[in-house]
């Protein structure tokens, strides 16, 4: 079974995010990036299908701007036998839409026809949880999303899912969309050895145009602002007067 | 949230400036450098640092903090490929790897102390905008900024075959000096938080007396240095070495 493992590249999470003057966005020049860690906790799960004897073959696909291929290298490093990059924009700053990526992805199924597709559930960069769900959608293939358990036997999958309040586990046919979450496991960090071996592993570099998906944006960003500051603290009298504050505040 | 008087802002046309790195290192760094030291960093950070943090509460020493980067191939990675090592192409990052046990703790030292001096207020302001405190901000950071950009030409050197041995005391001298000079000051910084096990910076300054006073790494790297100055050597009484 082949596994496909799409990778966003993504502001690093220990950035401090600033908002670009004219609130268009985040500042993203000369800022570390590196993979959505939702996405390198879905190159490790592929690997450990593939070091567990279920998978023979883990491809990492990313579609964003060539930078991307930094990215790839490093699923590369992790294990991944090879990568393709669909360079879909020039400029740092464009967001593909989740919808043209979904596009985007389903012709790259359509063409390496994998058995399972192991994605992030989503990018830590704009939050919007919506590809593994569209590309279901687009191939008409089972999901199962927020996965913190993933168990693949012959043509179904049971995956525990992550859901408010509990876990729910599901079983879903094969093929599947498996979106995956925070616990599913502890990606490993990438050897030395094996950082220089993914320099000769193979990366093939296609454009959005040669699947013929319009990457053009639907959304308009309207505005985009800094999380309010932390307001000052209070120092209060008494226990009574704490208490009277809380309960007008509404927390007790 | 940074107040624009302790972050300034990219104007247009200007390049975007972090605090972190001056002089935009990270644009310095080619791929696969870049991510060998991510992956390094992530494994000193999540996994090396609580260990070393817990060894020096508990006085011991725990040698997994060794295999772990045994198992990341992070020893000798100078060493050719035919006995396990990676050889070249990767050795920039030795040094830098070297410098890291160090470089490390101090940024963390120096982010811990900047981080207080933004959060602590005196007379109605943050402590960071008073000057005493301002230059020493500015001390370290144009200390680290100048560093790495000595690791990265010297790496680079002895990638090509070119680096000289004193080029290797020059840094590591200076490395282990400023290595205590830093949290020097960062403890000032800090008031009496500094010998508190949530800020280690006790921890680090022990760790680095030891390697500057104990080991004589910062006297003994001057008379190489010396040595290649005036062609004399010092280190005992035999005959100079021209």
């Amino acid at each position: 079974m082949k596994v496909l493992v799409p990778i966003k590249r993504v502001i690093d999470y220990n950035v401090k995010v600033r908002v670009k003057a004219d609130g268009s966005g985040v500042d993203l020049a000369n800022v570390k990036m590196s993979m959505n860690p939702f996405d390198e906790i879905a190159v490790e799960e592929a690997i450990r299908l593939k070091e567990a004897g279920k998978a023979d073959e883990v491809v990492a696909v990313s579609i964003g701007v060539k930078q991307s291929q930094e990215t790839l290298r490093t699923a590369l490093a992790m294990g991944a036998d090879r990568a393709i990059l669909v360079v879909a924009a020039d400029d740092v700053h464009t967001d593909i839409e989740p919808l043209a990526v979904a596009k985007i992805l389903a012709k790259v199924v359509e063409e390496e026809q994998p058995g399972v597709v192991l994605c992030g559930k989503q990018a830590i960069d704009n939050d919007m949880n919506a590809t593994g769900q569209m590309l279901s959608a687009l191939l008409g293939w089972s999901q199962g999303t927020f996965a913190s358990e993933v168990d693949i036997e012959g043509d179904s999958a049971k995956v525990t899912r992550e859901v408010d309040g509990g876990l729910q586990t599901i079983t879903v046919k094969m093929p599947a969309i498996i979106t995956v979450d925070l616990r599913l496991n502890e990606p490993r960090y990438a050897s030395l050895p094996n950082i220089m071996k993914a320099k000769k592993k193979p990366l093939d570099e296609k454009t959005a145009a040669d699947y013929g998906v319009d990457v053009s944006p639907r959304l308009e960003i309207v505005s985009t602002t800094e999380p309010e500051a932390r307001k000052a603290g209070e120092i209060v009298g008494s226990v009574d007067e704490l208490v009277a504050k809380l309960k007008e505040a509404g927390a007790v | 949230m940074p107040s624009p008087a302790t972050s300034p802002r990219p104007s247009a046309g200007r390049a975007s400036f972090q605090s972190q790195e001056l002089f935009l290192f990270e644009g310095q760094l080619f791929e696969e450098e870049r991510m060998i030291r991510d992956s390094a960093s992530a494994y000193a950070g999540e996994k090396r640092q609580p260990r070393v943090e817990h060894a020096f509460l508990a006085e011991e020493t725990d040698p997994e903090i060794l295999r772990g980067m045994d198992a990341l191939d992070l020893l000798g990675i100078t060493v050719p490929e035919q006995y396990s090592g990676i050889t070249a192409g990767c050795v920039n990052r030795t040094l830098r790897h070297s410098m890291r046990r160090d470089g490390r703790r101090r940024s963390l030292n120096w982010r811990g102390a900047r981080q207080i001096e933004l959060d602590h207020k005196q007379f109605g302001n943050p402590l960071a905008q008073k000057q005493l405190l301002t230059k020493k901000q500015a001390d370290m950071m144009t200390e680290m900024s100048h560093k790495l950009k000595a690791f990265l030409r010297v790496g680079r050197l002895f990638e090509q075959g070119n680096m000289a041995h004193e080029m290797t005391s020059v840094i590591k001298r200076n490395n282990c000096g400023t290595a205590l000079e830093i949290p020097r000051h960062t403890r000032d910084m800090h008031g009496s938080n500094d010998i508190s096990t949530e800020f280690q910076m006790i921890g680090h300054v022990v760790n680095l007396e030891t390697v500057n006073i104990n080991e004589g790494t910062h006297d003994l790297h001057a008379l190489t240095i010396g040595r290649n100055q005036t062609g004399l050597q010092s280190f005992s009484k035999g005959r100079p070495r021209l």
